[in-house]
């Protein structure tokens, strides 16, 4: 995963400032994200890396979201399957999210809790955390019934354990011998 | 022995005093795991040297940090280690246990006790990277680290720290030098570490037990990374003996390490870092090769006063700490210019070159006194064995050169024969078994007996019989001598004059007796 953001980066780059030249980030982001879910479908994947499929016929695979893409989607999936580079197209959409995240100052959190978060909740974790990080939150709520109780919160790699699950974790460790080298001062 | 209700009073404490609050960390996935080395992917904020945590509560090591992705190496097996898993970040950097308390034991890299003496309560940790001290901290060499073996303390003096490397060829008697010298540290009051790196367990195991035998573990620490251990922990092992070392040598004590050997250190490292995909270099080594083994010998150092007051916070006050280092590199048939051997040769203060022929002659310890050199130990030397000892190199060298000769003894003049005969003796006299380290007064009489020509009547194969009957009848009958000169180790007409009565007795009772 990692080499392929690596790889995907300057793509998402340079779509991006196109994106930001033509005012259409929103349609570009869009598109990506259909493109990368059909990169995604197992059995098209395998369409993909075949050599006997010209590239006018991948293309075709894409035809459906590309039909209201902008124009210049076209000539990015072509130069994608000429460089072999297909596969990149959800690491791309991945990047360019990122780029679109960063450009209009939002931030994604996740929080996975045990229960469904009220309104009430809900309300309460994004003052916090809009203060916290001073942009706008897109909150992403998922449920976990193994973490027992309380919440986990993940923003990008921060990861906040609140959770009942963790804090058995912890305690776990904190009633065991210590280990010895991890507890330096 | 603990009761049950005890042992539920103490958990309830340790849940009491739990910390609750929810924890924040950086956490990442494994991409993939192999030979001991894991990709991370994230962990946007890891340190170089940063210990992660794995999901199985074992640990690695963050070396490499890439755009997208960590590389850390494994402490341990990483058995339970998959593909997907969450790492921690723990915002540490790796450090080892330190302090009196690990004296006499046998633990492993990281500290760990492993000779089966219960856990080791001491309350220091140091990180095991560490910057040397730097120009002002330090003072120079002027005390001398006997070894007890007198090819070494007369002709490449060590100093308390020092950095002097043991070279030579397998089988050449590296390690026994460097045992017999931890063996004579007893009762000096200087600590001693020795680091196995990528030794042979059973080779280990028979080191302690002589250690043991010869009453040296009270003051010694054994840090073993043998063959069995994974590679990243043979690369640690060494910095991990280092920092337990610094411990001392920051309280204003003497100490001194041994790291047995940096070759194996080089190649665990070469392994390390190929697996870490870095771009190999002459032989396969990376390009800090040099680096990784200056800035650990770096820290082999003589420091002042000013330094142990502030790092004390002036608990130890008007003392000096030293750490002597001797680190061990083993040449491929005796090639002195491969790779590691000019590197280390060119990072220490000296070196001691073994040789495999005069091994097998039964030159034992088998020094070359040619190659070998100490470049600050000199001015550390005790001032009688300087005395007695210091035309010792360059008759050896005439005795080298005229050595060929010696096959036509009959037919030699008398001068050159003479000559012979002298060096020949001076080659018996510096042979020493093992385990026999000599008090600085036994061996200034050894050098006394070769400097007043008191060998040159006596058979040559009877030279050692004579030493040690020498040495024997003095610890038996004047042990007063003794103790004045190793109280003060100075050279007077008066001990000259009693040494030479008390020997000239001696032999010529033990001439009357062939």
């Amino acid at each position: 995963m990692s080499i392929c953001l690596t790889r995907a980066r300057p793509y998402a780059k340079a779509i991006f400032n196109l994106a930001l030249e033509e005012d259409r980030l929103r349609l570009w982001q869009d598109t990506l994200i259909g493109l990368a879910d059909i990169v995604n479908e197992c059995d098209k994947k395998q369409a993909l890396d075949d050599p006997k499929i010209t590239i006018l016929e991948k293309i075709k695979l894409f035809t459906e979201v590309i039909k209201q893409a902008p124009e210049g989607m076209v000539n990015l999936v072509r130069l994608l399957i000429e460089r072999k580079n297909l596969f990149l197209l959800p690491a791309i959409a991945t990047s360019y999210r990122q780029l679109f995240l960063a450009h209009n100052n939002m931030l994604e959190v996740k929080v996975t809790s045990r229960y469904e978060l009220d309104a009430n909740q809900k309300e309460r974790l994004l003052v916090a955390l809009a203060r916290r990080y001073k942009k706008e939150i897109l909150l992403q709520c998922h449920l976990d019934a193994t973490l027992i109780g309380g919440a986990v919160v993940c923003v990008e790699d921060k990861v906040i354990d609140g959770s009942i699950k963790g804090m058995l974790q912890r305690l776990k460790q904190d009633l065991l011998l210590k280990s010895t080298y991890a507890e330096a001062k | 022995m603990l009761k049950p209700n005890e042992i539920s009073e103490i958990i309830k404490e340790r849940v009491k005093q739990f910390d609750l609050t929810p924890e924040l960390a950086t956490e990442g996935v494994i991409l993939n795991i192999k030979d001991g080395v894991v990709q991370i992917y994230g962990l946007s904020d890891v340190m170089l040297g940063e210990m992660l945590q794995f999901e199985d509560n074992s640990y690695g090591i963050a070396l490499n940090l890439e755009i997208d992705s960590t590389s850390a190496v494994v402490l341990g097996t990483g058995e339970q280690l998959q593909e997907g898993q969450k790492v921690k970040c723990t915002k540490k950097v790796l450090s080892v246990p330190v302090g009196e308390e690990m004296l006499g034991r046998v633990v492993n890299a990281l500290g760990e006790p492993i000779d089966d003496k219960g856990p080791i309560k001491t309350e220091n940790f140091s990180p095991i990277e560490k910057i040397a001290p730097g120009v002002i901290s330090r003072q120079s060499v002027s005390e001398a680290l006997q070894t007890g073996i007198k090819a070494i303390d007369t002709m490449v003096p060590i100093g308390r720290g020092q950095r002097e490397l043991l070279i030579g060829d397998r089988q050449t008697g590296k390690t026994a030098i460097a045992i017999d010298t931890i063996i004579n540290q007893k009762g000096t009051g200087v600590k001693c570490i020795y680091v196995a790196i990528g030794q042979k367990t059973s080779t280990l195991a028979n080191i302690r037990y002589k250690l043991e035998e010869h009453g040296a573990m009270q003051h010694t620490i054994i840090v073993a990374a043998t063959a069995a251990d994974s590679a990243a922990e043979q690369y640690i092992a060494a910095y991990s003996g280092c920092a337990m070392g610094e411990y001392f040598r920051d309280n204003g004590e003497d100490a001194l390490i041994i790291y047995d050997d940096l070759t194996k250190h080089a190649w665990a490292y070469r392994q390390v870092s190929l697996l870490l995909r870095r771009p190999p270099g002459r032989e396969a080594y990376p390009g800090d090769i040099f680096y990784l083994h200056s800035r650990l010998l770096e820290r082999a150092a003589r420091v002042n006063e000013a330094y142990i007051e502030k790092i004390t916070g002036g608990r130890v006050k008007n003392k000096t700490g030293s750490l002597t280092a001797l680190p061990i590199v083993e040449t491929q048939a005796g090639d002195l210019s491969s790779f590691i051997p000019t590197n280390v040769i060119s990072i220490t203060d000296g070196q001691i070159f073994l040789e495999t022929d005069l091994f097998n002659a039964g030159v034992r310890p088998a020094v070359n006194v040619g190659l070998s050199v100490s470049r600050v130990g000199g001015a550390a030397q005790t001032k009688i064995i300087k005395k007695l000892g210091g035309g010792l190199r360059l008759a050896l060298a005439q005795y080298r050169e005229l050595e060929a000769f010696a096959q036509f003894a009959s037919e030699l003049d008398d001068t050159t024969r003479k000559q012979l005969e002298r060096g020949q003796r001076a080659v018996e006299i510096l042979k020493q078994a093992r385990f026999s380290p000599l008090t600085v007064a036994e061996m200034a009489v050894s050098l006394f007996l070769l400097e007043k020509e008191l060998l040159l009547d006596i058979a040559l194969n009877r030279v050692a019989e004579f030493e040690k009957l020498v040495h024997n009848s003095l610890r038996e009958g004047h042990q007063g001598i003794l103790d004045k000169i190793n109280k003060s180790p100075v050279y007077s007409e008066e001990i000259a004059q009693e040494l030479m009565k008390i020997i000239s007795d001696l032999k010529a009772e033990f001439v009357r007796f062939i």
